[in-house]
């Protein structure tokens, strides 16, 4: 490893472990159920429910499939899509 | 503004995967709590859980998109106490950052830690209490509470789990009158949200953030249950959220109507040997560190 010039040292990429592969099913949520309390926004570990123009929905790419926003949403309108 | 606006407006500090457990509530408060830090910080990761899923990264990768250092397990707060004394000199104004585990703060850490405190350092230094050694498959560290299974102290008939109390760590702390004392929960997020802000201001001291994770594998229960056990934590009084701004108590979380601790323990498997005695001793002990709670909050308040 080279010498850097800084204090601390900033990686020269990110690493990046694909966790989306790790869900068993895809999560969704059903916009026609959802009142918009922002829980599953909230207590998203990896952060993967965005919130765009008044509307959350679930990013796939990193989610890894852990439920909570199933088991924290007050109106029951998220879920795995199983069947296929 | 509403908090999933405000929320939005911050950009994610740690990278998008990382290795943590699925439903790991530790890897929340790190992301949610470098959001709100922002781009002008400078993270100091020990060894621990969020060392160990790879947020400092590998060979010349990090993890995160800020400055993160890789210190050892007892000497992470006098490292960062350098830091920001280089920072200071140069006259650059940087969020010297902490994220730290229960045991690299109660056990190995604590006295670089407390060492920083009482020179007043101004760091801010985070420390996610899931009690115990999990990166490592749950060894006992002195955060862990009575009775509690662990592999260094198994349930058999000559041991039932650890034998003595928790060491209160968040009030250790706001004993060595530090500037910004708290204590939180990611079941209760904007409450979370609010101390890292404040945290973020204070600039005349140290700054100790106590927040209660928990453990999906060590602890025993569904990825789902994550914030639904620490919110039973919070509601039991097990885990009182309160906070300590130069010398001033307050209670954030007020549990006028305490869930049963039962109601706790019972929902994983780490505790589900427990004797009615050990039940009774741990309620006495939540009891007692209640009752000291609010006699400060209303003397010192």
């Amino acid at each position: 490893m080279t010498k850097t010039e800084f204090i601390c040292a900033v990686g020269k990429e990110l690493n990046i472990i694909n966790t989306g592969d790790w869900k068993m099913y895809p999560v969704v949520i059903d916009q026609e159920k959802c009142v918009k309390c922002s829980m599953c926004f909230q207590y998203c570990p990896t952060k993967s429910v965005k919130y765009v123009d008044g509307t959350y929905f679930i990013n796939p790419d990193f989610c890894k499939g852990c439920g909570v926003c199933i088991e924290e949403c007050r109106s029951n309108a998220i879920d795995f899509v199983k069947g296929e | 503004m509403k908090l999933a606006e405000r929320m939005s407006s911050y950009e994610d500090m740690v990278g998008p995967g990382i290795t943590a457990c699925s439903g790991c509530n530790v890897e929340l408060s790190m992301r949610t709590a470098l959001q709100i830090l922002g781009p002008n910080t400078i993270v100091a990761v020990p060894p621990g859980c969020m060392g160990g899923v790879q947020s400092v990264g590998w060979a010349d990768k990090t993890g995160m998109k800020i400055p993160v250092f890789f210190p050892l397990l007892d000497n992470t707060a006098s490292m960062l106490s350098g830091i920001k004394k280089y920072y200071e000199r140069i006259g650059r104004d940087v969020n010297v950052v902490a994220f730290a585990g229960d045991g690299a703060s109660v056990d190995a850490g604590f006295q670089a830690l407390s060492g920083a405190a009482e020179r007043g350092d101004n760091i801010i230094y985070i420390c996610y209490d899931n009690e115990g050694y999990m990166n490592t498959g749950f060894q006992r560290s002195s955060s862990t509470s009575l009775g509690s299974w662990t592999s260094t102290t198994p349930v058999g008939d000559a041991s039932h789990g650890k034998s003595s109390h928790k060491k209160d760590m968040p009030m250790i702390m706001a004993m060595h009158d530090i500037a910004y004392m708290a204590t939180a929960s990611p079941a209760y997020m904007p409450d979370l949200i609010r101390k890292i802000e404040k945290a973020k201001t204070i600039k005349d001291g140290l700054v100790y953030i106590h927040i209660y994770n928990s453990c999906t594998t060590g602890w025993g229960y569904p990825s789902e249950k994550s914030i639904d056990i620490v919110r039973k934590g919070v509601k039991s009084r097990f885990m009182p959220i309160y906070e300590v701004d130069h010398g001033k108590f307050k209670l954030n979380v007020d549990i006028k109507d305490p869930i049963p601790l039962m109601d706790y323990l019972s929902s994983m498997k780490k505790y589900k040997h427990l004797s009615e005695q050990q039940i009774e001793e741990l309620q006495k002990y939540v009891d007692d560190k209640w009752k000291n709670l609010k006699t400060l909050c209303e003397v010192m308040g």
